[in-house]
């Protein structure tokens, strides 16, 4: 396999650890001290009403947004003091990304979409090619891989999402409400495709999520509010 | 009056020839111009009727000729833009009834648009014309105004050509070269047609022409002068001139002329008449103040005490020159008794009152 | 905010550019050559003869009209003469002037202001006639540094003379030209060895408060026709400027059109802006529909938005008119001198008309502009329908080709109109204009196409993410892509015709000159160039010349303007037998080739002078000259590109007997001994310094000297053009990021470096450009063809051999791929700064 292969054997079965995690936006306190660790593999929902922090702890794990205090690991990389370039790569390399709205770039068609985020790492090609047909084929998209996303259905959006936030083996997939804009149906193929393929590739997952039907598929369930975790 | 006798130069300072003493001019060949002269002019002042007596008019048509350089201004002009002699033409009408008074002035160089022959009188300045009529028996003045006024004038002597001075030399100053030829008709019958406002009128009346030819006219220390010609109703004329000083008092070579109905002429200076300014008129456009209304006394060496009183017929004749420090009055009076009988007509010139004139032509 | 003010700037320099050029053509040609009125101020009516040089005794002839003091009668004599400053090689090209000065002093504007031309007054006269004194103002005596009393070279007529400065003239408002140089007119008459000559006779009223009244113009006006000698014409002088206006009508219409086209670029980008702003408040304006705000208030808003853009960009536009206006001035007033008459440069001065044109087509632009933003607002759906994926925007007609191939189609059509005939005889090409218009439009709407099939062609060879995610997003060729390639497309074609034109035109005049240009050397007074100053030797002074014992032949030339029933042309007596035999020309008809008409002179006659007045198949055309109205009939036509007036060749003796003048204007020399041509031309010119002898390689650098002054001003609205598409490509490209905001989210999540953002900006900036390029070009091939065959046929009658500058074409796609590329790369940059 390819380079994490050889940093998975290398660290301990950590995904993601943050410690004691700060951040305020003026003088309203975001987060005020958050202890939170993922295993490899481990898959957590993490709940809370509007406003309680959870997209801005999010930011602050795929390093888009500076902490104020405390310390984040992804894969055992600590993300603070890192410059701009390093944080990129840790976050092209270790973490996927899966967005409510899908977020797939409008003029590569599903294959591209996918590839794009291979290509980012530096997959080679014969690899790449292989990895990403047969991700879209686990995703169930083997046969609308050359369609633009505006000719995908909302459902098979995610898919190719969630194939393209797995498709470079990153350590931490972030799932930020991936069913808040589909139906019932679509909701359930994509939670279940995310489980699988979380479990197969031993993948870490934090979903982020209104929905106690989607936490059906975590391993355990922490909630939010005013900047703080209730429960781990 | 015999008056202290002073030889004139042959040549001015600045080179001109002087008039000369016991010269006896060739007409019409003097009526032309004099061109080793530096200074000459040619002036018609008159009073004329129109439509039945019911307008009356002035009028004042002057032509002045000035030497450039004393020795290159003898030659004779080449070409259409000469460099030797300059001519200055000043025309202005006295509109009585209405109360006009028009006029302006022309500066140009002896060219395609002025010149004076030397061998008789032909002139052309600045809308000015003047020429002999056929038989030399008269002469035509013709006179341009704005808006394409018109006077047309055949002028016949009346009387013949007056000398004016001792030996034919008029003195203007102390200055041995303050000498002119100072010859005119002071009397002469006009007759012509006005083209005024596009209208047409005929006019009659009678002139007074000057022809003077000098070098250096003015003596020095002069400010101005005061100057009229009298049309005596009785016949005769008088001519007086007051030359004032800078300190306002009046050169010794004032002079008042009497010219009797043959022609005759009787002469006294300054220390025999006076002339007080009774009046004065204020102008709007210069702010110079002209004493137009005044009281010639005089004692004539035969008649004794004379007074004349001179009264405008019109306020505002105040000539403006191109050149704002060159006005002057000069314009139509009536001529009172001490009674305040109208014994005559006049013209009176006012000049030197706001500077440059008599700088200028010195 | 930033955003705002860049499309401000957009619209103050499309608006500036239109009026600049438009107050600087003006004032570079407002004084028409009558720069005595700068010391003698305005003048009401001119008495000029057809050939616009007077005699002496015509001026006789009006005493009678010098004795009205209504009006006063000012003689003028001009012409050229070159200082040499003291010790130095460095010369300038003077306008001398003479004026009677001490008649001058009559006329009301001098006599209010009271112009001193002696210190001294007790000397009023003695500067009369001088012969060797000269007046300048404050301005010129900088220029050549000196100051009053100073003595100063001129080369007149092919003479060196000394001249002393007898007076700087007080010019408290600075309105003497820099070139002025004023002396007593019989001076003038002797500088210039034109003894009895003058240009001209002015009438300046004098009531000047009365020159609004018409009645009372138009009575003077009669006065003076009634006593005008027969050879000599009256005219109201605003009817000189209006013909020297409408003599250089077709070239300001040419500048206009092209200052034009930074408007229509600037509208393009305030399209493209405004409609960016759409996309941005999309989910803002989806809202508003939700809650049921009306589409009308929505397409309102945006047209308000549209329209304060428009009025203070053109309020600015107008201020940075003035500003380039500065700038095209000289360069416009060298034109002028060099193709149609002398004139030097007025103050510029901005006019209400200005102002109000200014506005008027800056706000009906961002009008225009701001009108499909608008509709596409209101065809925003509301937000539910938003919410459920993407919704693409309007412009189907930009993805459309069927509107560009109709306006080809039309612009095809468009070049069989006629040209259109002007006031003063020149031709107005409607038809190529509107071609040049409909195609230039016509290819923008296309071009979008280009980029998209571009893009498609190059994308199977993008391997790399940055690669890929760029050409992907110019493939899919969004509205905002396309009309950043159409705004620049417009640029591109118009600067790559104008390449061209000129290109032709260097080509065709160095290839004449091949032929034409067979004598060894050339001689004309010195320092005069253009058609602006017929000047002239004088002739004694060529008699001696020609003495010289090398001269196997002289090919003497003498020019003069004659009044053909239209406009002016030029009238020139020529050796007929040497120019029909000996000497080498591109005969378009060659002579004899056609028949001239009995009764009336066989003339040689230009290509231009024979489409202006119809004789290309022979026939007769009527010229006033001094000594009447004269026929003359072709027998011959040659290639001139000397001026857009024509000329007519005829006999030298003939030319002397209607013209009444000898003067020489040139002439070319054939040796004896072609061995000592150097020899010859170094002793010649040692002992004429006032004259420029010169072999024919110099010869050659002299005329293309003037033809680089012709184009100055093309080229710089060519590199305003440029500018304005330039700054909005960078507008586009920030719109286009806008628009991405999205995408640029993801990739940053995804862990797409800044680095190779920006990279892909610079590649969609390069692709554009590319796109551009490529559509550019093409039009702009048809342009100049266009260019060639049409317009310059049609409206200064002379055919070019078209050149296509294979190279320059191919630098210019590198330039704007390179330029593409930056921009997208600063555009970029800032974006990626602004969030």
């Amino acid at each position: 396999m390819f380079l994490n292969e050889n940093i998975k054997d290398q660290i301990k079965p950590v995904a993601l650890s943050v410690a004691d995690v700060r951040k305020s936006f003026g003088k309203v306190d975001v987060l005020k001290g958050i202890d939170l660790k993922i295993d490899a593999g481990e898959r957590v929902a993490l709940m809370g009403p509007s406003g309680s922090g959870k997209s801005t702890l999010l930011n602050c794990i795929c390093g888009i947004e500076p902490v104020d205090h405390g310390s984040i690991h992804v894969g055992g990389q600590e993300l603070s003091g890192l410059k701009r370039g390093e944080l990129e790569k840790v976050r092209r390399e270790n973490m996927g990304y899966v967005f409510q709205s899908f977020h797939l770039l409008p003029t590569l068609n599903a294959f591209e979409n996918v590839e794009f985020a291979a290509q980012l790492v530096g997959m080679p090609k014969e690899h790449r090619l292989a990895r990403v047909t047969d991700l879209l084929e686990q995703v169930g998209l083997s046969h609308r891989m050359d369609h633009l996303p505006s000719a995908l259905s909302g459902g098979e959006r995610q898919r190719v999402a969630i194939a393209r936030a797995l498709v470079h083996h990153p350590r931490l997939v972030l799932a930020d409400e991936p069913t808040g804009s589909l139906d019932t149906e679509s909701g359930s193929q994509v939670l279940k495709l995310l489980k699988s393929l979380s479990e197969e590739l031993e993948v870490a997952l934090l979903l982020v999520t209104h929905d106690h039907e989607s936490t059906r598929i975590c391993d355990r369930v922490i909630t939010m509010k005013d900047g703080a975790l209730l429960a781990g | 009056m015999a008056a202290e006798w002073i030889e004139p130069p042959v040549r001015s300072g600045k080179g001109y020839r002087v008039p000369s003493p016991d010269y006896s001019p060739l007409f019409p060949r003097d009526h032309g111009a004099h061109r080793e002269y530096g200074l000459e002019w040619w002036y018609w002042v008159g009073h004329l009727k129109a439509d039945g007596n019911l307008k009356n008019f002035g009028f004042q048509s002057t032509v002045f000729r000035v030497a450039g350089d004393p020795v290159k201004s003898l030659g004779n002009e080449d070409g259409l833009f000469g460099n030797r002699h300059l001519f200055l033409a000043h025309s202005a009408l006295s509109d009585i009834k209405e109360k006009r008074y028009i006029h302006h002035e022309r500066v140009m160089r002896e060219g395609w648009q002025a010149r004076a022959d030397s061998s008789t009188l032909s002139l052309l300045a600045g809308g000015i014309e003047a020429e002999m009529l056929p038989g030399n028996k008269g002469h035509r003045l013709i006179t341009r105004y704005p808006n394409g006024g018109r006077l047309e004038l055949e002028l016949f002597p009346l009387k013949p050509l007056v000398r004016f001075g001792e030996r034919g030399l008029s003195r203007k100053g102390d200055g041995a070269a303050s000498v002119s030829w100072y010859w005119s008709y002071t009397r002469l019958q006009a007759e012509g047609t006005l083209y005024l406002n596009n209208t047409e009128h005929k006019v009659r009346g009678e002139a007074w022409m000057d022809h003077e030819i000098s070098s250096s006219q003015l003596g020095q220390g002069l400010a101005g002068w005061d100057w009229t010609c009298m049309q005596l109703n009785e016949g005769t004329e008088v001519k007086a001139y007051r030359l004032r000083q800078e300190d306002g008092g009046s050169d010794r070579w004032s002079s008042v002329y009497w010219i009797d109905s043959k022609g005759e002429v009787a002469q006294v200076y300054a220390d025999h008449f006076t002339w007080e300014e009774e009046d004065a008129w204020t102008s709007p456009a210069t702010d110079l103040s002209y004493p137009t209304s005044v009281k010639i006394a005089a004692i004539h060496p035969i008649a004794g005490q004379v007074s004349y009183y001179l009264r405008p017929l019109l306020a505002n004749q105040e000539f403006l020159g191109n050149r704002a420090d060159n006005a002057y009055w000069e314009g139509a009076c009536e001529v009172l008794d001490e009674d305040g009988v109208v014994i005559g007509r006049a013209y009176l010139e006012l000049a030197g009152y706001g500077g440059g004139l008599g700088a200028r032509l010195n | 905010m930033g955003h705002y003010f860049l499309l401000l700037g957009i619209v103050a320099v499309g608006v500036g550019a239109f009026n600049g050029i438009r107050q600087a053509s003006r004032s570079a040609s407002a004084n028409f050559g009558l720069f005595n009125q700068a010391v003698s101020g305005q003048s009401d009516f001119l008495i000029e003869s057809p050939v616009q040089r007077l005699l002496e005794e015509d001026l006789a002839k009006l005493t009678r009209l010098s004795k009205e003091p209504d009006w006063h009668l000012v003689p003028v004599i001009e012409g050229s003469v070159t200082a040499v400053k003291n010790g130095s090689e460095d010369k300038k090209q003077l306008r001398l002037i003479g004026l009677d000065l001490l008649a001058l002093g009559n006329l009301p504007t001098l006599a209010k202001e009271g112009l001193k031309f002696s210190d001294e007054d007790a000397n009023w006269y003695d500067w009369l006639g001088s012969k060797n004194e000269v007046w300048v103002g404050q301005k010129t005596a900088d220029l050549l540094e000196v100051k009053q009393g100073d003595s100063i070279s001129f080369l007149a007529s092919g003479r060196l003379v000394k001249m002393k400065i007898r007076m700087i003239l007080n010019d408290p408002d600075g309105n003497l030209p820099d070139d002025l140089v004023l002396a007593d007119l019989p001076t003038v008459q002797t500088l210039l060895s034109r003894p009895g000559e003058l240009n001209r006779v002015e009438v300046v009223i004098d009531q000047v408060n009365r020159r609004e009244d018409t009645a009372y113009l138009n009575d003077i006006e009669n006065r003076l026709a009634r006593e005008l000698p027969q050879n000599l014409s009256l005219a109201p002088t605003q009817n000189r400027a209006a013909d020297r206006a409408a003599m250089t009508a077709a070239f300001r219409l040419n500048l206009t059109i092209l200052s034009l086209i930074a408007i229509l670029v600037g509208a393009y980008l305030i399209l493209q802006a405004l409609d960016a702003a759409v996309v941005r408040r999309r989910s803002e304006i989806a809202t508003l529909r939700s809650l049921g705000v009306d589409g009308s208030i929505l397409f309102t808003t945006y047209v308000l938005e549209a329209l304060v853009l428009g009025l203070f960009g053109s309020v600015a536009g107008v201020g940075v008119g003035q500003v380039l206006a500065f700038g095209a001035v000289g360069m416009l007033s060298d034109t002028v001198n060099a193709l149609y008459f002398a004139t030097s440069v007025e103050a510029l001065n901005l006019t209400s008309i200005d102002v109000i044109v200014g506005l008027v087509l800056g706000i009906v632009f961002s009008l225009l502009a701001g009108w499909l933003p608008a509709r596409d607002a209101t065809q925003t759906p509301p937000a539910q329908v938003l919410a459920r994926g993407d919704w693409s925007p309007g412009f189907s007609w930009l993805r459309s080709p069927v509107i560009g191939l109709g306006l080809l189609l039309l612009g095809g059509i468009a070049l069989l109109f006629p040209p259109f005939v002007m006031e003063a005889g020149s031709n107005m090409p409607v038809g190529g204009f509107l071609a040049a218009g409909c195609w230039i439009l016509g290819a923008a709407l296309l071009s979008g196409h280009v980029l998209v099939l571009l893009a498609g062609w190059v994308r199977p060879f993008c391997s790399g993410p940055v690669f890929r995610l760029a050409s992907s997003r110019l493939r899919d060729g969004s509205s905002r892509h396309r009309l950043a390639v159409a705004g620049l497309v417009v640029a591109v074609s118009m600067v790559t015709g104008m390449f061209q034109m000129i290109d032709s035109f260097r080509g065709t005049i160095e290839e004449w000159f091949d032929v034409r240009f067979q004598a060894d050397l050339y001689i004309s007074e010195s320092g005069v160039t253009g058609a602006g100053t017929v000047n002239g030797i004088d002739p004694r002074l060529m008699d001696e010349l020609l003495k010289d014992p090398n001269i196997k032949y002289a090919d003497v030339m003498r020019i003069c303007y004659a009044k053909p029933p239209r406009g002016v042309t030029v009238l020139a007596g020529v050796d007929m037998k040497h120019w029909s035999d000996q000497a080498r020309q591109i005969w378009l008809k060659a002579p004899g080739s056609l028949q001239a008409v009995d009764g009336a002179e066989p003339a040689l006659v230009s290509e231009t002078f024979a489409r202006r007045f119809g004789v290309m198949a022979g026939g007769v055309v009527e010229l006033g000259t001094p000594d009447g109205t004269k026929k003359i009939s072709p027998f011959g036509i040659f290639c001139d590109y000397g001026n857009e007036f024509g000329m007519a060749a005829i006999s030298s003796d003939i030319w002397s007997d209607w013209t009444g003048s000898d003067r020489p204007i040139n002439v070319s020399l054939y040796l004896r001994d072609r061995a000592k041509l150097l020899e010859t031309r170094d002793r010649l010119r040692l002992a004429y310094p006032g004259l420029d002898v010169r072999n024919e390689r110099e010869l050659r650098d002299v005329a293309l000297g003037i033809f680089e002054q012709t184009f100055k001003a093309t080229d710089a609205l060519s590199f305003i053009g440029l500018a304005v598409a330039f700054a909005g490509l960078l507008l586009g490209l920030l719109s286009i990021f806008d628009e991405s905001t999205q995408t640029w989210q993801t990739l940053k999540h995804l862990g797409f470096s800044t680095h190779g953002f920006i990279l892909a900006a610079g590649l969609e900036g390069a692709g554009i450009g590319v796109a551009a390029w490529v559509a550019g070009a093409i039009t702009g091939l048809a342009l100049g063809w266009l260019l060639v065959f049409v317009i310059n046929v049609q409206s200064f009658g002379w055919t070019l051999l078209w050149t296509v500058p294979v190279e320059s074409i191919l630098w210019f796609g590198l330039l704007l791929t390179v330029v593409g590329f930056v921009s997208g790369m600063i555009a970029a940059i800032y974006w990626n700064f602004r969030r």
